[in-house]
């Protein structure tokens, strides 16, 4: 990770009319080359620092630098360097895949993707010249992935990337996400999807009521929020299954050696908070 | 992965800005091609061809000036709006909005392409007419009508790009450029001789449209005088000033920016405008309380989830233009007729030698009697293209109103619309004959084709975009083709009841005529319709079902 692709102080939107700010004093900063996940509960301010990101929303308190510059100093040139995945499919229905790609690409001034290879990188080589009014939502969020790559952006930003995608997709796409990462693109990544938060995100912001509450790692998300200690489970005596938690001190770790060496144990857990559980603690989301 | 560098055109020129706007052109072209409306512009060329042809010299000559500035430059306006509604709903604007191209690149090149093809359109019509046409006479036609188009493509991009629906659209067009067209015209007729006329910007387009239509045809036009210099420079500049200022306009009026409400990159917001949930929610709403009543053991008796629907969908406020359109549409154009008819056919008459009196039949034919079924018709199938759009239809598929009973009922309110329509513009018009039972049955049968067009549309288009695009096409074939039996020997007029408007006219008083009596026309009439009905109908459900 590198210098700082996006930094924002005390940013703060209110929209016309409304009598509450949508965001309120938020600050972060997302590195060159690390993907930041912006994750919160609907109606939290997400999408309005993201449209404030990609030039959508001008009307916005706060300081926000991007790719070195403040983002009101960027003409539309700061589009050659952005590439925006939006929430739902976004593309002309009555072309192709590929047509798309080719329209899209063609807007750019500098190099951009090769449409083929990027369909293929997605799996979407066998739909390339399939109108895209015909495949299913699960191909156009993969194009709508593809797009936002078209021109090889140095910021790169992602709304429910994995949405409509099986679990072996999904992990597809993550991977390709996170090689944008390594070729040094910053993204930043909105989504409910706990997993591919988990998965992807070096760091993880958590937003609520328009401020941010929390950021860590997820890593340090789950161990902060988890409890210290193993949980073993294993074969009774009697031959039904039990459960038992061991401290993290040590003080039953002969035990635990000795129910390794007797052949029952079953499964060893961490008691490290999942990011969901995470999730619903720092927001306060309650049903 | 392999980069693409981006070559540098030898000789294109232009910089950045334009290396982006002939991308933007490009995709334009790709666009126009994609979703027919190349195609529409060859199919109008054609059948407009066709029936200049198929006119005497003398009459298609004085009928193309109007021709080419009413319809062919105004070709692209309606489709401009209707490709700026369907980019939101496949949120394609929001995707462009994320590129490099400034906002106004996709407008100049939207207004662009539809300008180019509106006037190709304008050079067979030209030949077909036979007026005599030179490099100057072609120029001054073909300039004429792109200047037209311009300003009309822009300001309707710039007046309806922002509406939710294409009723709501045509609400803010009407009164939008209404001067826009009805100056100028009252200026290619002559009916206007003052130089204030300028004022409007089109009437430039139009003043070059006359000039090149009647280099060498003598007679074909009012004696004008030919406008000083200085006078026309100033025209052209107003006019270029006015194109400019349009395209801003229409720049800022469909760039996607997540400031204001309405957009789908905005964000829900707790109270105002866009706080409601956009239309096709709110009927699935409508529907889904059905189904929850269902589900509660009250389960909704026969026709209960339709009456429910039609309810929703009728009563005022909860939804948009729809019913207004329809209704206020035909009452509007009959009043325009009563009023401006008679000082324009004294001035025809004046003007030209002509009695337009012989001609009260078939004007009264295409502009009312063939025309309200077209109008109501157009806009409940492109009701129906919202919802199917929007994925509101889907919703409402898998809810207990059936599909048949939606597409039924669509296509009924067309009708009955078209009936209400004629009822009250056939007399307030002024120009429909006395009355008798020819003429109630040729009411009857014109209303018949409301619901026929909602059908055929739906059964042709996928998308809004497609179904303005058949709005187009249907609304030429039929309005014209019926007209064009007053000008056909016999035997042919048998072939135009292929197309079911053309029963309307069959009945009519003063029709050239069949000589079958008004009840078996209106029991064939209907019955041919009905057939036609069928198949769209059956059509329509296999394509929302696949």
């Amino acid at each position: 990770m590198g210098d700082d692709a996006v930094r924002v102080d005390g940013l703060t939107v209110r929209y016309r009319g409304a009598s509450a700010d949508a965001v309120s004093g938020m600050d972060f900063a997302v590195s060159a080359g690390e993907v930041f996940g912006f994750l919160g509960p609907s109606g939290a301010g997400k999408s309005t620092v993201q449209n404030v990101l990609t030039g959508l929303l001008r009307r916005y308190r706060g300081s926000v630098r991007v790719l070195g510059r403040p983002l009101p100093d960027w003409g539309r040139d700061y589009h050659e360097r952005i590439g925006v995945g939006f929430e739902l499919p976004a593309a002309f229905g009555r072309m192709t895949a590929r047509e798309n790609l080719d329209v899209f690409a063609s807007f750019y001034g500098g190099p951009t993707a090769d449409p083929g290879r990027l369909l293929a990188r997605l799996g979407l080589a066998d739909a390339a010249d399939r109108r895209v009014g015909t495949v299913s939502k699960g191909m156009r969020m993969r194009l709508n992935l593809a797009r936002a790559l078209v021109n090889r952006p140095s910021l790169l930003f992602l709304d429910e990337p994995t949405s409509g995608q099986d679990p072996v997709r999904a992990g597809a796409m993550r991977e390709v996400i996170r090689s944008e990462a390594e070729r040094g693109a910053a993204v930043f990544l909105t989504t409910h999807d706990m997993r591919t938060a988990d998965e992807l995100c070096d760091r993880v912001a958590f937003v609520a009521g328009g401020r941010i509450v929390a950021v860590d790692t997820p890593q340090g998300f789950k161990r902060r929020h988890g409890r210290p200690g193993l949980v073993a489970e294993y074969d009774g005596e009697d031959g039904r299954p039990r459960r038992r938690v061991f401290s993290a001190s040590g003080a039953d770790a002969g035990e635990l050696a000795a129910l390794v060496r007797s052949g029952r144990l079953t499964a060893l857990h961490s008691r490290e908070a999942a990011l969901d559980e995470v999730f619903a603690e720092v927001t306060e989301v309650r049903l | 992965m392999t980069a693409r560098a981006v070559p540098a055109a030898p000789g294109s020129g232009g910089g950045p800005t334009g290396r982006r706007l002939r991308a933007a052109v490009r995709a334009e072209a790709a666009v126009a091609w994609r979703y027919g409306v190349v195609g529409l512009a060859a199919a109008l060329a054609v059948l407009w061809s066709l029936t200049l042809a198929a006119l005497p010299a003398p009459g298609a000559q004085r009928l193309l000036p109007l021709l080419l500035f009413v319809d062919t430059a105004g070709f692209g306006a309606l489709i401009a709006v209707g490709l700026a509604l369907f980019e939101r709903v496949e949120r394609v604007d929001a995707a462009r909005g994320t590129t490099p191209l400034r906002p106004w690149e996709p407008v100049v090149a939207r207004v662009s392409v539809l300008t180019v093809l509106a006037a190709a359109i304008a050079v067979p019509l030209a030949l077909a007419s036979g007026v005599p046409l030179g490099p100057g006479a072609v120029a001054a036609t073909t300039g004429g009508v792109a200047l037209t188009s311009v300003l009309l493509v822009a300001a309707c991009l710039a007046l309806g790009g922002g509406a939710a629906t294409l009723p709501g659209a045509f609400l803010r067009l009407v009164p939008g450029v209404a001067l826009l067209i009805t100056v100028p015209v009252l200026h290619l007729t002559g009916a206007v001789h003052t130089p204030l006329t300028f004022l409007v910007p089109t009437t430039a387009g139009a003043e070059l449209i006359r000039l090149g239509t009647s280099v060498g045809v003598s007679g074909a036009q009012p004696a004008m005088p030919v406008p000083p210099v200085p006078a026309v420079v100033a025209a052209a500049a107003w006019r270029a000033a006015g194109a400019v200022a349009a395209c801003a306009w229409a720049a800022r009026a469909t760039a996607p920016s997540a400031d204001t409400s309405g957009h789908p990159s905005a964000p829900p917001r707790g109270s105002g405008a866009g706080a409601g949930p956009a239309p096709g929610t709110r009927r699935a709403a409508a529907s889904g309380s059905a189904s929850a009543a269902a589900g509660t053991g009250a389960r909704p008796r026969g026709r209960r989830p339709l009456l429910m629907f039609l309810r929703f969908d009728l009563l005022p406020g909860r939804r948009d233009a729809l019913i207004l359109v329809g209704l206020a549409a035909p009452v509007l154009l009959s009043l325009v007729l009563r009023v401006g008819y008679p000082p324009m056919a004294a001035l025809v008459q004046s003007a030209y030698g002509f009695d337009p009196a012989s001609a009260a039949p078939p004007v009264f034919a295409a502009l009312i009697l063939l025309h309200v079924p077209v109008i109501t018709g157009s806009v409940v199938a492109l009701r129906f293209m919202e919802e199917a759009d929007d994925g509101a239809l889907l919703i409402l598929r898998a809810s207990p109103l059936p599909l048949r009973g939606y597409i039924a009922y669509r296509s009924g309110l067309a009708g009955l619309l078209a009936l209400i329509g004629l009822a009250a513009a056939v007399p307030l018009s002024g120009l429909a004959p006395p009355a008798s039972a020819g003429l109630a049955a040729a009411v009857l049968l014109a209303a018949a084709a409301g619901p026929l067009m909602v059908l055929a549309i739906t059964a042709t288009a996928s998308n809004t975009v497609e179904a303005l695009v058949a709005v187009k096409a249907l609304a030429a074939v039929s309005v014209l083709l019926p007209v064009l039996a007053w000008t056909l020997p016999d035997p042919a007029v048998w072939m135009l009841l292929a197309a079911p408007p053309a029963w309307a006219l069959t009945v009519l008083p003063g029709f050239p005529g069949t000589g079958l009596p008004p009840a078996l026309v209106l029991a064939c009439g209907v019955l041919w319709t009905l057939v036609l009905c069928v198949v769209a109908a059956r059509r329509t459900e296999a394509r929302l079902e696949s």
